[in-house]
């Protein structure tokens, strides 16, 4: 199984690595996205829910933060 | 409306029994953002760190990262191995999908760790080897640290989120992109196979995150 683009540093033919400095992506929400702070955000969050060990009290919490924020937003 | 990628929500905080629930000063809440703030940016840093050269793996560096994300807030705790305390030795117990687990004794952590990761440094020197290897070999390598670090439960408390950052410094240094997990209570069960499965037990998770990638497109 191999995925084509997805290794931005390979090695060359002698064993060495490329110099060129390579961006680093992310997969947010099934996109790849340059690992810029907004996408490093999102992962720490991901990370963060998963750390509770417990997914359905992390899906509350996110719908509970969704709902307290379209309030914030309609009444902003 | 995404609340993965997008203005951070409030009101998140971490279980009330966690030590580090509450950092001194701090809401729970409060903590909870700070140590995803700090999270992000360190994350953010593993792309130079890949471009200077392979991430060799050790305890001092899972430390280091541990340390990045929870020192300000709980800076006797943050990037200390579990030890012994008055003489007790400082177990960890945790749950994944539904089973308990105790992490690695305190006097074989170090030991179990240094293992860990040259088994890691090991296989990530072969596939970078100009000999042809495909990308699932670097997937599983990476599954496999994750998942083993994670067993062993290095840390009174953090983690995921420490183990998390070798996951995609694993990843980044094969030059495979980072991973969000959706579906929380898959990785959850495909983390419970890893620990307790046999003939490959890494081979589930392993493929999820291989999927992960290989499904992404480009925004």
């Amino acid at each position: 199984m191999s995925y084509p683009g997805t290794m931005s540093k390979r090695a060359n033919s002698n064993g060495s690595q490329s110099n060129g400095s390579q961006t680093a992506y992310a997969v947010i929400d099934g996109k790849r996205v340059p690992l810029d702070y907004a996408a490093a955000r999102a992962l720490a969050l991901n990370a963060h829910l998963l750390s509770l060990g417990d997914p359905k009290r992390a899906a509350e919490m996110l719908a509970e933060a969704e709902r307290a924020e379209r309030k914030r937003t309609t009444f902003a | 409306m995404s609340p993965s990628h997008g203005a951070p929500f409030r009101g998140f905080r971490d279980e009330e029994e966690s030590p580090f629930f509450r950092a001194p000063g701090h809401t729970p809440e409060e903590t909870w953002e700070l140590s995803v703030n700090r999270l992000a940016r360190l994350l953010v840093s593993l792309g130079p760190l890949a471009n200077a050269g392979p991430i060799e793996m050790s305890p001092e560096l899972l430390c280091s990262w541990h340390r990045e994300i929870f020192g300000e807030l709980f800076p006797d705790r943050a990037g200390r191995l579990r030890g012994f305390r008055d003489g007790q030795p400082q177990h960890v117990y945790f749950g994944v999908h539904d089973r308990g687990y105790r992490g690695t004794t305190p006097r074989e952590l170090r030991r179990r760790l240094d293992k860990i990761c040259t088994e890691f440094n090991t296989a990530a020197a072969d596939i970078r080897d100009p000999a042809p290897n495909d990308s699932y070999d670097a997937v599983h390598a990476a599954t496999r640290l994750y998942a083993k670090v994670l067993r062993a439960h290095p840390f009174v408390d953090g983690n995921l989120r420490g183990t998390y950052v070798a996951l995609d410094a694993a990843l980044l240094t094969f030059g495979l992109p980072l991973v969000q997990f959706n579906d929380l209570a898959r990785h959850d069960e495909l983390l419970g196979t890893a620990f307790v499965g046999r003939n490959d037990p890494y081979r589930p998770l392993a493929e999820h995150i291989a999927e992960i990638i290989r499904d992404s497109q480009s925004a």
